[in-house]
């Protein structure tokens, strides 16, 4: 394969984060973690990768992006600003799920199960469960649930790593975050089977379906 | 100049190429789901925009000669709508202004609305006073020149679109309830009930209509939904008057103490054939000028943010790339 520079950009949580790529080698990344930043310094953090890696941005051959499940509104503004910045250039979007980049952020070392998690609302989660030497895929499978439910079906899990620091009876948790130069390094190892899929009008997997009350017309 | 003009604040998704006063291209795609709900549901919305956004940009350069490195700059609406709603629309305008490297133009979706009478009228000078009316607004508005305004008058509750909205569901006619309204009341007597034209203590230039909607609750229950439906285009029809009535009498009272004889409709609600109507009579009477958009321009559509967009290129007065989307925008902050 030639060498891939890749964009990569996650905002499916309060981390707002970017990463760029050489293949495998990190040119440079940005991240910061706050609460309704990402409209605001998605654009800004890109250009400052760029410029450290001193890059043009038209060198770039394709942008990966968290596609979630996660924050709706945060998946929102990275799938729309990366189909904003692939249009002029015909740049492929890649889609890499939630679960698959945040557990890039795990100690690779760890011989234990893990069960990762995402935080959608109040004590809901989207996670995936993998045995110890099972690596979290992009085929990976996505459940949406209670935490406490989740933790009382798996007992044998001592430790959940997810991006909310739930106060768990039985379970620790520990604060896991998913970086934009992860969804870059994946988009790279998966590059042919993605590349085959590109699809233009790519949505967010929302994994849920958002409910909304039906207007009774019997004049209530 | 060419401007690309991109709108996502409420439920309609908007792409459009200007050039200079002429509109190239607007494509609406309207978002039809929102009629079960009674109302945008604001999810919904976002998703539905999300969808859509790069098939109406693919859509907007068909079959033209105009090629995206030949706009001058993408003018975008970033308030006021629904935050999840703007922010589709905003990181795309963002997306697109950083890798063309032209300027990114926030555009004010309520400017917007005024600027639409441009795209149809290219004899319509400043100064002017302008009845803005839709589902969010409603307003009176000295427009001295562009970007200087003056509030004459506003609702101190519901907007006059909110206000058929509202009595639509109330009678079950559907969503949303201005156009609904406005056909069925084509047919019916204007004086077949009297709702109330409210009057605000020490206010006499501002509106409210939400005693207006209680009326018609209490009318729909006093008499009883059989009742409304036997007599649903007199009851549409006397409804709908109450909101003109209290909207023309406004208006041309300021007109005349301001002494501006050029009266300009804008926003959602002036597609109201009645509203229209009533404007126009009143203006012949009393020698004003009555100026409103075409339907097209009236609802929401990014020919008009195209065209305000111009207007601030003009001026330079472009945005910086970390603007944000600002949901309760106001047209004077």
């Amino acid at each position: 394969m030639d060498k891939k520079i890749i964009l990569g950009i996650d905002t499916s949580t309060d981390n707002c984060s970017v990463g760029l790529v050489k293949n495998d080698i990190l040119l440079a990344e940005k991240s910061e973690v706050a609460k309704t930043i990402h409209s605001e310094k998605l654009i800004l953090f890109i250009d400052d990768i760029l410029k450290e890696a001193k890059l043009k941005f038209d060198q770039i051959d394709a942008i990966a992006v968290n596609i979630g499940p996660g924050s709706y509104t945060g998946l929102r503004i990275g799938l729309s600003t990366a189909k904003g910045l692939a249009f002029s250039g015909n740049l492929p979007i890649l889609p890499i799920p939630s679960l698959t980049v945040l557990s890039r952020s795990l100690d690779e070392n760890s011989q234990e199960p893990k069960l990762l998690f995402i935080n959608s609302h109040s004590n809901k989660v989207f996670y995936t469960y993998q045995k110890f030497d099972e690596k979290v895929d992009i085929n990976c499978d996505i459940q949406f649930e209670d935490i406490e439910i989740i933790a009382s079906k798996y007992p044998e899990i001592s430790t959940f790593y997810g991006n909310y620091n739930f106060n768990l009876e039985k379970v620790n948790v520990k604060e896991l975050m998913p970086f934009g130069k992860n969804v870059a390094l994946i988009a790279y190892e998966n590059y042919n089977d993605l590349i085959n899929n590109f699809n233009e009008y790519l949505e967010p997997n929302y994994l849920t379906n958002f409910k909304a009350k039906k207007w009774d017309r019997s004049g209530k | 100049m060419i401007i690309l003009g991109i709108e996502s604040s409420c439920d309609e998704t908007s792409i459009a190429l200007l050039n200079n006063n002429k509109v190239i291209k607007n494509i609406v795609a309207s978002q039809i789901m929102h009629e079960e709900y009674g109302g945008v549901v604001p999810e919904f919305a976002s998703r539905e925009h999300m969808k859509n956004i790069q098939k109406i940009v693919d859509r907007t350069f068909e079959g033209i000669d105009i090629k995206l490195q030949d706009i001058d700059g993408i003018a975008v609406t970033y308030g006021p709508g629904l935050m999840g709603a703007l922010l589709v629309g905003l990181s795309y305008a963002k997306g697109l202004a950083y890798t063309l490297n032209k300027p990114l133009i926030g555009v004010n979706h309520i400017e917007g609305h005024i600027m639409a009478n441009f795209l149809d009228h290219e004899n319509l000078t400043f100064p002017f006073i302008c009845l803005l009316v839709s589902g969010g607004h409603t307003q009176i508005v000295y427009v001295k020149d562009f970007g200087k305004y003056e509030i004459l008058g506003r609702s101190i509750d519901d907007a006059a679109g909110e206000a058929f909205d509202k009595a639509a569901r109330i009678i079950n006619l559907g969503y949303p309830g201005g156009p609904l309204i406005d056909k069925m009341a084509r047919n019916g007597n204007v004086k077949f009930h009297s709702f109330p034209r409210a009057k605000i203590k020490n206010r006499p230039d501002d509106f409210s209509f939400s005693g207006l909607k209680t009326s018609i609750l209490y009318l729909s229950k006093q008499k009883g939904n059989n009742w409304i439906q036997e007599n649903l285009k007199d009851v549409c029809a006397s409804y709908q008057e109450a909101i003109i009535d209290v909207l023309q009498k406004r208006v041309f009272t300021i007109a005349k103490r301001r002494g501006v004889k050029k009266i300009v409709l804008a926003g959602g609600v002036a597609a109201n054939s009645r509203l229209r109507y009533v404007f126009t009579e009143i203006s012949k009477k009393n020698n004003s000028d009555i100026f409103f958009p075409s339907l097209e321009y009236c609802t929401d559509n990014a020919a008009m943010i195209a065209r305000t967009g111009l207007e601030l290129l003009k001026r330079n007065k472009i945005s910086s790339l970390n603007i944000s989307a600002v949901p309760n925008l106001r047209l004077i902050n």
